[in-house]
């Protein structure tokens, strides 16, 4: 009888400390931030869709070593990225069906192949290689971009993530993003920071997109400063692009290198 | 009869005394579970054992799906080992167990010994599920958001990357299909055993009201159960590639069986939902994923979120459409502490009070 109760002392204690471990879970100040990716540009509204946004705690002030390094950051264009390739024509007209980063971005079809040659390479070297698909023909269709040229399979993806990695680079811990959200792909494009730890009742950040947005022949970068406050209303931000620093938001603008076939230059 | 009985009672008795003269109990003959997490066992590369594809890849596959270039099998011979050079990926380290203890080591993997032995045939089953999992699997959603992330579409193309399934077609007439969330995640056909997910909370509140609310498989999404949709982009070349099981699979310290029930807090939630009043008919959950799991958009590690106490849709994004509704809801609430909400929740959830959450 002692002993059965000792065990179930023991039980409650131990359930008692793993309840105040989950406990803990949840900040005791926490506040939310949505970001509306609508730009105004000149007469007309441009919805910024499927755009990642980074939140970083602290003022404009706090994040100059960061501004400073995305003012100087050199970012080529999709275009550019791709002609640099030396890809063909057929393929860029593939990525511009739809605006495509990537050949991730949709399914290559039987007439892709046919009429891309850089798909048809690649089907190939499926059929051919020494990892070949000769058992199964189907896969070397469907498995297509395990055999592109090493830019082409996740070039862009991996020149952009780089550019990220170098902008954070040296960072402070505690200058470092406390999160990133992606606007959607609703008619207002909205990226929804939640549960943003809070160690004051309102506490000023910055929110940026670090890779640049490509918007006709320029492309821009929104640094903009926030209250977040838990007792204070979510705020939902427009994004002007006309002036360089507009409510509280700093926005580097930059022509795009032209880029024909084969060359890439800077305007 | 009593002559019988005694007999039977003296064969009992020496069949105990001649067990105790054996060298090994039935616990020490029952093969030890290979575990990768056995130091000598841990090598840089997984292919010093592992072969991919095994040879059966193209045999039909346990779980049905269609066949393709995969580990399939038990590690036999290290890769390029030729002729004789059999079970070389066991044998360069345990060729004396085998006749040790009447080869029971040889029940590592084998249930019948012999040249054909295959997995289901002389062979263990391949994965052994009898044995838990011993690895966890990373996936970055974030990533692959931004991989296939493309610019601002032209709604003349398509309505949207991340909307499941429902594009508009090219001017041409031909359908374009875009990568989004549903490569891997479709609406379940099955339906998935399910459970209320309870708060980490130390209430007691009071107990469940009759609840009938029963789900169908369409409120559910199901997920990849194999390796068919990772490889269509990482097979090769692209990292992490298939034989660079560590890119996605991390060793625990213990082998566990993953848990097959999907838990919601949310169970009235049907991501087919056929709107009423003026979107009748309309599929009007169809939204882009991320509208609503803004946490697994920005996750670079899936298993990072099981575990949360938050949900991983944030309340935020219920209250932007269903703000009136749920507000009653919490209004009753307030007013009467018996009340439980069943607006989005089954009464397992509704009972609790409301959380930190839904204060946003």
């Amino acid at each position: 009888m002692r002993s059965l109760c000792w065990c179930l002392l023991i039980g409650l204690v131990l359930l008692s400390g793993c309840q105040a471990v989950f406990a803990q879970a949840i900040p005791a100040t926490a506040g939310a931030l949505i970001v509306n990716g609508r730009a105004k540009m000149a007469s007309k509204t441009v919805i910024l869709k499927k755009k990642r946004f980074y939140l970083f705690r602290g003022d404009r002030e706090a994040n100059k070593t960061l501004i400073e390094k995305l003012k100087a950051a050199n970012v080529a264009s999709r275009n550019c990225f791709y002609y640099q390739l030396k890809a063909s024509a057929e393929f860029m007209d593939w990525l511009k069906t739809g605006d495509c980063e990537s050949v991730h971005c949709r399914e290559i079809t039987q007439e892709d192949i046919t009429k891309v040659p850089e798909f048809r390479d690649a089907k190939k070297k499926g059929l051919e290689g020494p990892r070949n698909f000769n058992k199964k023909p189907e896969l070397a269709t469907k498995w297509l971009v395990t055999n592109l040229e090493p830019g082409f399979r996740s070039g862009f993806y991996d020149a952009r993530k780089a550019m990220i990695e170098g902008l954070l680079k040296d960072m402070s811990e505690d200058r470092l993003p406390v999160q990133s959200a992606m606007t959607d792909n609703g008619s207002s494009a909205l990226a929804n920071f939640s549960n943003i730890v809070l160690k004051t009742t309102v506490e000023k950040f910055i929110f940026a997109n670090l890779v640049p947005i490509e918007l006709g022949e320029r492309s821009y970068v929104w640094v903009c400063e926030v209250d977040v406050g838990k007792d204070k209303k979510t705020p939902i931000l427009d994004m002007p692009e006309s002036s360089k620093v507009v409510k509280k938001c700093e926005i580097i603008v930059r022509d795009l290198p032209v880029c024909k076939a084969g060359m890439c230059e800077q305007k | 009869m009593k002559l019988f009985v005694r007999l039977i009672f003296v064969g009992l008795g020496a069949a105990i005394f001649g067990s105790s003269f054996l060298t090994h109990s039935i616990a020490q003959r029952t093969a030890k579970t290979f575990s990768h997490t056995t130091k000598s066992h841990q090598y840089a590369d997984c292919k010093v054992c592992h072969t991919l594809p095994s040879r059966n890849w193209m045999s039909p596959r346990a779980d049905k799906a269609d066949t393709f270039p995969d580990v399939t099998d038990y590690p036999f011979n290290v890769p390029d080992t030729q002729g004789a050079a059999k079970h070389t990926a066991c044998f360069g380290c345990h060729t004396k167990d085998i006749y040790v203890n009447g080869g029971v080591f040889c029940a590592g993997c084998h249930i019948a010994a012999g040249p054909k032995a295959r997995p289901g045939n002389g062979l263990r089953p391949f994965p052994n599920k009898a044995h838990g999992t011993q690895f966890t699997t990373i996936f970055p959603h974030d990533a692959h958001q931004d991989i296939i992330a493309s610019n601002d579409r032209r709604s003349d193309i398509a309505l949207g990357h991340f909307v499941l399934a429902s594009f508009t077609e090219a001017p041409d007439g031909k359908k374009t299909e875009f990568y989004n969330c549903s490569v891997c995640h479709q609406s379940a056909k099955i339906l998935p055993k399910f459970a209320a997910r309870k708060p980490l909370t130390d209430q007691k509140p009071t107990a469940a009201a009759p609840d009938g609310f029963k789900p169908t498989a369409n409120y559910f999404k199901d997920a990849p159960i194999n390796h068919a949709s990772c490889f269509n982009c990482h097979y090769q070349r692209i990292q992490p590639v298939s034989t660079n099981c560590s890119g996605c699979h991390k060793l625990v310290d213990k082998p566990y069986f993953p848990s097959t029930v999907v838990e919601r807090s949310s169970l009235k939630f049907s991501h087919e939902q056929l709107g009423k009043k003026s979107q009748a008919g309309e599929r009007v959950h169809a939204k882009d994923c991320m509208t609503c799991h803004l946490r697994t958009a920005g996750s670079s590690d899936l298993q990072a979120y099981k575990n949360k106490s938050e949900p991983e849709v944030p309340f935020s994004t219920c209250i932007s459409c269903h703000g009136d509704d749920i507000k009653d809801q919490l209004e009753k609430r307030e007013k009467d502490k018996k009340f439980q909400c069943n607006y989005c929740h089954t009464s397992a959830i509704g009972r609790f009070d409301k959380p930190e959450n839904h204060h946003e």
